[in-house]
C-alpha cells in the first residue's frame, strides 16, 4: 500500500507560496482536492486505523483552510513561521491615536443603534471599517514582504481589534433580528 | 515537522462487487428506507406497497415486538405499550424527560437511577435508542427481501440541530440493530443531493425543512460534485403542529366552544384542524364542522393564523444566511423539505424572501430518504467515479467550563467538520495535582444554559505554583459530528483521554432554544458574567490574603493590625458570592487598602530574606 506523508504547515499543505496574498481561486480548489482525496467518507470501506487517520488528515485540512481563508489568521500564522507569536490577550498597542479611534468606533455603532434603521446603519458602519480592514490588508502584504516583522505584528493586533467591532456589530444585528 | 502519515485510498481495493447499501430517514412520525436499484433511487415498500413506515413499535410481553402500522392499531386499545415519537427521546436524559416530557408522552416512563430514561412497558423496560432499533430493523429486513441480500451499509439522517448525544443515541440504535452505518447525514444535505444539484456547475442553496414538530433551514454551497454547509440553524420547537394549534383555538374561538371542562374536545379541534389545513393547501375555502358548530373557513383566514409562525421561520432564515456571510440575494436556489412545506402560504413567502420559486418536485416526505441513499450508494463504492462529497458542519458551539461557571468556546458552531482543536489550559491554585473538565455544547456563556456532554478528571499534574502547569485539552469532531475530548498535561505528559458519554442534560424543548436564547439573552450573558467575574477574583483575592497570613502574618503584623485586615476579610468573603458585582469589587478593594501596608511590609521582607548573605552588587548585575 502507498503511503503519503501529509506537512502540517498551511502554506505547504496547500502549495501555496509563504506569503500574504493568496488567490482564493486556487486556495479553494486545493481544499476541494484535498478533501476530495482524504475524506473520510473515502474511507468507510478501511481499516479503522485508516478512518482514523483519515478523520486526522481532514481535521488538519479544515483547521488550514479555515485559517489561510481569513486575512487576519493568515498574517498571525505567517508571523508565527517567523517566529513571532503573538498573544491576543496580552500584547497591547501603544498607538494612542489608533486607540482613541477604536473608541471612536464603538460610538459610531452606538449611534448607529440610535438610528431609524438600525440594522441598515449598522451596516454602514461595518462597511466603513470593512474598508480600513482592507487597507490593513495591503499594508501588511507590504511591511510582510519587507520584513518589517515588529510593524507586521502592530497590523495584526490591529485587525483583531476592527474584528471585534464586526463581531459587535453582529451581535447587536442579531440581537434586533430577535 | 510533524508529518502526518496516511495512505491512498482506492490503492487496496480490488475492483469489487457492487455492495448493498441504503439511505434510512428515521422520523418522529414516519420512516423510510430508500436505495439506487439498476441506477435509479427509490424507496422501498412492504409486502402492501406502503412505503412509509409509522415510527410506533408496540410491546407485548412474551411476544416480537409489532413495527409500523400493525403497531398503531394498538394506539388506541393498548396506548401504554405503544410507542410512538421516540425521536423526541433519543439522546435525552432522565431528568429532562421526566421534567419536561413527561406529561406530553402517550406512554409511561420507569424510575430508575440510570442517566437514560427508560419506557415501561408489559414486556418491561425499554430506552429510546432500543424503540428506534425495532424501526430499523424493520427496514432492513424489508431491505434485504426487496434487495435479496445482506445490506453493507447504511447512510441514517438525523436533523441538523441534533447535539451530540442525539447522533450517538442514533449511532447506537444502529448497532443494536445490526446496521453497519457509513455515516450519519443531516437531513437538510441529503435532500440537497437528492434533488441532483451537485449535477449543476455551482450555486449557493439553501433548504428549508419544516415538518411536524421542527424547522431547519441550511446554506450549501455547491461546485462540481461538493457539497459545503455554510450554515445551518432552526427551531426545534416550531412546526406544523404550532400551525393546527392556531387554526383549532380559532375554530373553538368561532364555535364558542371552551376546552377546560372537555380535554378530548381539544384533540377533536385539532383533528379538525389539521384536515382543513390539509384541504385548504388545494381549495380556496371550505366548510368546517367542530361538534354542533360549523361555518365557512377560508385560505385567507387561514394565512392569518399562521402568518406569524411563518414569520418566524423567516428569521431564523435571515440569521442564517448572515451566519454564511452571505446576503439573501446570493441564494440562487431554494429547496422544500418537510410536510408542512404543502402549505401555500409557506411556498410564497419562502419565495418572496429569497426571491426565487423554491424547487418542490420531489416528495417532500420522500426527499431525504432519497438523498441518504444516493450518497450510501456513493459510499459503498459503487459509483468509484462520483464525485460527490459532502463537507458538513457541527451544527453547535462546543466548549468547556472555566472559573465561575463560566464556557469557553473551544470550537464554533457552523465549523466544517472533521475537525481538531486543541487549548490550553492552566491551574488556579497553588499545588493543585488534579483538574476537572467539563464539556459542554450550546451557545451560552454560562454552565447552566449549555448542554452538559461530559465531565472527566485529569490525575497527576504535577504539583507546581498557581499558574505554572499546562493542560492541553483536544476536542476531536469526527465526519458523523461525534465528538470525542481528551486531555495532556504538557510539562509531565500526564494523559487523560475519554469518548464522550454524554450525560443528557437539556430538555426537548430546549435544543434549538439554545441558539434562540444566546441571541435574546446577550444581555443577561454579560451581566453574569461580571458577576462571575467578581466572584472568581473575590476567591482569589481571599485565597492570597489567607495564604500569606497563613506564612507570616503573625511575625510581620501586631494584634491590632491583623484585626483591621481580619475585619477587612470578612466584608468580603460576606459578599464573595452576591449577585451584585458592584458590592464585591466594593469589598475587595477595601480589602485591598487595608492589607496595602501588609503587603508592602511582606515585599520588604522578602527582599532582605533573599539579599541575607548576599552583596548588594550581586543584585546590581
Amino acid at each position: 500500500m502507498q503511503s503519503i506523508t501529509l506537512p502540517t504547515q498551511w502554506f505547504e499543505l496547500f502549495g501555496l507560496p509563504l506569503q500574504f496574498e493568496v488567490d482564493p481561486v486556487v486556495l479553494t480548489q486545493r481544499f476541494r482536492a484535498l478533501q476530495t482525496q482524504f475524506h473520510p467518507d473515502r474511507y468507510v470501506n478501511q481499516s479503522d486505523t485508516e478512518k482514523r487517520f483519515a478523520v486526522q488528515a481532514t481535521s488538519l485540512i479544515n483547521e488550514a483552510y479555515a485559517g489561510l481563508k481569513n486575512p487576519r489568521l493568515r498574517a498571525r500564522y505567517l508571523l508565527e513561521q517567523a517566529g513571532i507569536i503573538l498573544n491576543d490577550e496580552l500584547d497591547t498597542i501603544q498607538d494612542r491615536d489608533f486607540l482613541i479611534q477604536q473608541m471612536q468606533w464603538r460610538e459610531a455603532i452606538e449611534e448607529a443603534l440610535e438610528d431609524a434603521e438600525p440594522l441598515d446603519a449598522l451596516d454602514q458602519v461595518g462597511d466603513e471599517i470593512q474598508a480600513v480592514t482592507l487597507t490593513l490588508y495591503s499594508e501588511f502584504a507590504q511591511v510582510w514582504a519587507l520584513k518589517n516583522l515588529e510593524r507586521a505584528k502592530q497590523i495584526v493586533l490591529k485587525l483583531r481589534f476592527y474584528e471585534r467591532l464586526q463581531e459587535e456589530i453582529r451581535r447587536q444585528q442579531e440581537r434586533l433580528d430577535a | 515537522m510533524a508529518l502526518l502519515q496516511i495512505s491512498e485510498p482506492g490503492m487496496a481495493t480490488i475492483p469489487h462487487q457492487r455492495r448493498l447499501a441504503a439511505g434510512i430517514d428515521l422520523g418522529t412520525t414516519n420512516s423510510l428506507i430508500a436505495t439506487v436499484r439498476s441506477g435509479e433511487v427509490v424507496t422501498l415498500a412492504d409486502e402492501q406497497g406502503r412505503h412509509l413506515l409509522p415510527s410506533v413499535v408496540y410491546f407485548k410481553a412474551d411476544a416480537e415486538p409489532l413495527v409500523g402500522d400493525a403497531a398503531k392499531a394498538h394506539q388506541l386499545t393498548d396506548p401504554l405499550n405503544t410507542i410512538a415519537s421516540v425521536k423526541r427521546l433519543m439522546g435525552r436524559g432522565q431528568q429532562d424527560t421526566m421534567q419536561t416530557l413527561a406529561g406530553h408522552l402517550p406512554f409511561k416512563l420507569a424510575v430508575t437511577d440510570s442517566a437514560v430514561p427508560r419506557i415501561q412497558t408489559s414486556a418491561g423496560t425499554v430506552m429510546a435508542h432500543e424503540v428506534a432499533a425495532e424501526i430499523l430493523l424493520e427496514l432492513k429486513e424489508r431491505a434485504e427481501v426487496a434487495l435479496g441480500g445482506e445490506l453493507s451499509g447504511v447512510v441514517i439522517t438525523v436533523p441538523a440541530y441534533f447535539d451530540d448525544a442525539q447522533r450517538q443515541a442514533t449511532r447506537d440504535a444502529a448497532t443494536l440493530a445490526g446496521l453497519n452505518v457509513y455515516r450519519l447525514l443531516n437531513e437538510p444535505t441529503a435532500a440537497a443531493v437528492a434533488y441532483g444539484l451537485d449535477q449543476q456547475a455551482e450555486g449557493v442553496i439553501a433548504v428549508y425543512d419544516l415538518g411536524g414538530g421542527t424547522f431547519d433551514i441550511s446554506i450549501l454551497r455547491l461546485e462540481k460534485g461538493v457539497f459545503e454547509v455554510l450554515a445551518t440553524g432552526g427551531d426545534s420547537a416550531l412546526g406544523g403542529d404550532d400551525f393546527d394549534h392556531a387554526i383549532a383555538e380559532y375554530l373553538l374561538q368561532a364555535a364558542e366552544l371552551s376546552t377546560s371542562d372537555n380535554p378530548r374536545l381539544l384533540r377533536e379541534a385539532l383533528v379538525v384542524a389539521r384536515a382543513s389545513k390539509e384541504q385548504l393547501s388545494t381549495a380556496n375555502e371550505i366548510t368546517v364542522q367542530l361538534g354542533e358548530w360549523s361555518g365557512l373557513l377560508t385560505r385567507t383566514q387561514l394565512d392569518g393564523l399562521i402568518a406569524p409562525l411563518v414569520q418566524k421561520t423567516l428569521q431564523a432564515c435571515r440569521r442564517v444566511v448572515r451566519d454564511a456571510n452571505l446576503a439573501k440575494g446570493d441564494i440562487q436556489q431554494v429547496v422544500l423539505v418537510g410536510g408542512s412545506t404543502r402549505v401555500p402560504l409557506v411556498r410564497s413567502q419562502v419565495a418572496d424572501f429569497f426571491q426565487t420559486e423554491p424547487l418542490c418536485s420531489l416528495d417532500p416526505d420522500r426527499v431525504v430518504a432519497l438523498g441518504a441513499a444516493l450518497q450510501a450508494d456513493v459510499l459503498a463504492g459503487n459509483k468509484p467515479d462520483a464525485e460527490m462529497l459532502l463537507l458538513d458542519v457541527i451544527p453547535l458551539s462546543l466548549g468547556l467550563e472555566t472559573m465561575g461557571g463560566l464556557v469557553e468556546k473551544i470550537i464554533d458552531r457552523n465549523t466544517t467538520i472533521p475537525v481538531s482543536r486543541a487549548q490550553e489550559f492552566t491551574t488556579f491554585k497553588d499545588g493543585q495535582t488534579s483538574m476537572s473538565i467539563h464539556v459542554l455544547q450550546g451557545e451560552r456563556d454560562t454552565v447552566e444554559h449549555c448542554r452538559s456532554l461530559a465531565r472527566f478528571v485529569l490525575r497527576g499534574i504535577p504539583p507546581m505554583v498557581a499558574g505554572a502547569a499546562r493542560i492541553r485539552v483536544t476536542f476531536q469532531v469526527d465526519a458523523d459530528g461525534l465528538l470525542s475530548v481528551s486531555a495532556q498535561e504538557l510539562t509531565s505528559g500526564a494523559k487523560s483521554s475519554i469518548e464522550v458519554k454524554p450525560s443528557y442534560g437539556l430538555s426537548d424543548r430546549e435544543i434549538m432554544t439554545i441558539l434562540q436564547d444566546s441571541v435574546t439573552s446577550v444581555q443577561e450573558d454579560i451581566a453574569a458574567r461580571r458577576v462571575r467575574e467578581q466572584q472568581v477574583e473575590a476567591e482569589r483575592v481571599l485565597e492570597a490574603i489567607d495564604s500569606a497570613l497563613k506564612n507570616d502574618g503573625d511575625q510581620l503584623l501586631d494584634h491590632e493590625e491583623k484585626m483591621t485586615i481580619l475585619a477587612a476579610r470578612e466584608q468580603l468573603a460576606a459578599v464573595r458570592q452576591s449577585t451584585d458585582p458592584q458590592a464585591i469589587e466594593m469589598a475587595i478593594k477595601h480589602l485591598e487598602q487595608a492589607a496595602a501596608f501588609y503587603v508592602e511590609r511582606r515585599m520588604n521582607h522578602s527582599i532582605r530574606k533573599a539579599m541575607a548573605g548576599h552583596t548588594v552588587d550581586e543584585f546590581r548585575g
